[in-house]
């Protein structure tokens, strides 16, 4: 699980995210995990199920929208053992 | 709940939730005052409305209230440990209650010297666990009934600030900002409500049609949402 959050770590780290602006997002579109356990999910300590890494990843995609990036980041069912297929 | 007592506190410690908020207690009280404040501006023939939280020792407190008279009717149903808001928390439904009631004839008089004919409760359900209720009151009798879903939308809102109270507390959002986040939860959750129901599905599979299109689309999980909610018979929009 850690591999999965290597790349929401770096797209939060490359967009200059606060965890609190992050949590936010993800709370906006119905997330319901406490920031502190997304903290634990990016240092690689925790695990997270598949609905709510997507919710991350859809929070960061958005962002990237708002700077003319499209969706760069790959949702769960994209992913093989946590990485980027090929 | 027949052993609790209840007592009208309202400068008083807030829900086991939210301890460890002592700095934040401020922020959290302005955030359930605002969502009395909606009740009452948003939805249609609410007059009067308040928010009854279970405190760590048990007792029932009115946290936000519209006006004093409210808050007394509040008191009243704490004291005699009867009324909509208890009879809410007590039990988990809501509660729909047409002025006078015999059954609790303290509570019926405070409420219609305060002028009102109906009352209507939502229990809060924090992490499955009803923690307190949104009580908002009419001076029409069963004129709030129609409204329901918008009622029942404002208490999921204010058991969702609840829940996340600490988090929303140390975000530094403001007012604005708040309202505008969970306006658009609410709406992505409409949205998948209604692709849940259209194309049998589960949430968490309501949610994945939407990423996708707005994967396929470029565009914004709110604005799919808006479309799906504005137009929830056509499968064409989403």
């Amino acid at each position: 699980m850690a591999l999965r959050a290597t790349p929401v770590e770096a797209a939060r780290s490359m967009l200059e995210l606060s965890l609190d602006e992050l949590w936010v997002d993800y709370f906006t579109l119905g997330g319901s995990l406490l920031p502190a356990e997304i903290q634990a999910f990016l240092a690689g300590e925790h695990p997270l199920g598949d609905h709510d890494h997507d919710l991350l990843v859809q929070a960061l995609n958005e962002r990237f929208l708002d700077h003319d990036g499209d969706h760069p980041l790959d949702y769960a069912d994209e992913l093989i053992d946590g990485h980027r297929p090929g | 709940m027949s052993d609790g007592q209840y007592a009208d506190q309202p400068a008083g410690p807030l829900h086991p939730e939210l301890a460890g908020l002592l700095l934040s207690e401020q922020t959290v009280s302005e955030l359930l005052a605002m969502i009395v404040g909606l009740a009452i501006s948003t939805i249609e023939d609410v007059d009067g409305s308040s928010i009854s939280l279970m405190s760590p020792n048990g007792r029932l407190e009115t946290t936000s209230a519209s006006s004093q008279e409210i808050r007394l009717v509040d008191t009243t149903q704490y004291q005699d440990e009867q009324g909509p808001c208890v009879e809410a928390i007590k039990t988990g439904r809501e509660v729909v209650v047409a002025l006078p009631i015999g059954q609790w004839p303290r509570f019926s008089d405070r409420a219609q010297q305060a002028g009102m004919r109906s009352v209507h409760s939502f229990p809060l359900r924090v992490r499955d666990r009803v923690t307190g209720a949104l009580n908002l009151y009419s001076t029409s009798v069963t004129s709030i009934e129609p409204r329901t879903d918008a009622a029942r939308s404002l208490a999921h809102q204010a058991a969702t600030v609840l829940a996340n109270a600490a988090a929303l507390a140390t975000a530094e959002m403001t007012n604005e900002q708040l309202q505008q986040a969970l306006a658009t939860r609410d709406l992505i959750g409409q949205a998948k409500g209604i692709l849940m129901g259209r194309e049998n599905i589960d949430a968490d599979a309501a949610f994945d049609l939407l990423r996708r299109l707005s994967q396929r689309s470029g565009r914004k999980l709110k604005d799919i949402a808006a479309e799906v909610a504005a137009h929830p018979s056509d499968p064409k929009a989403r």
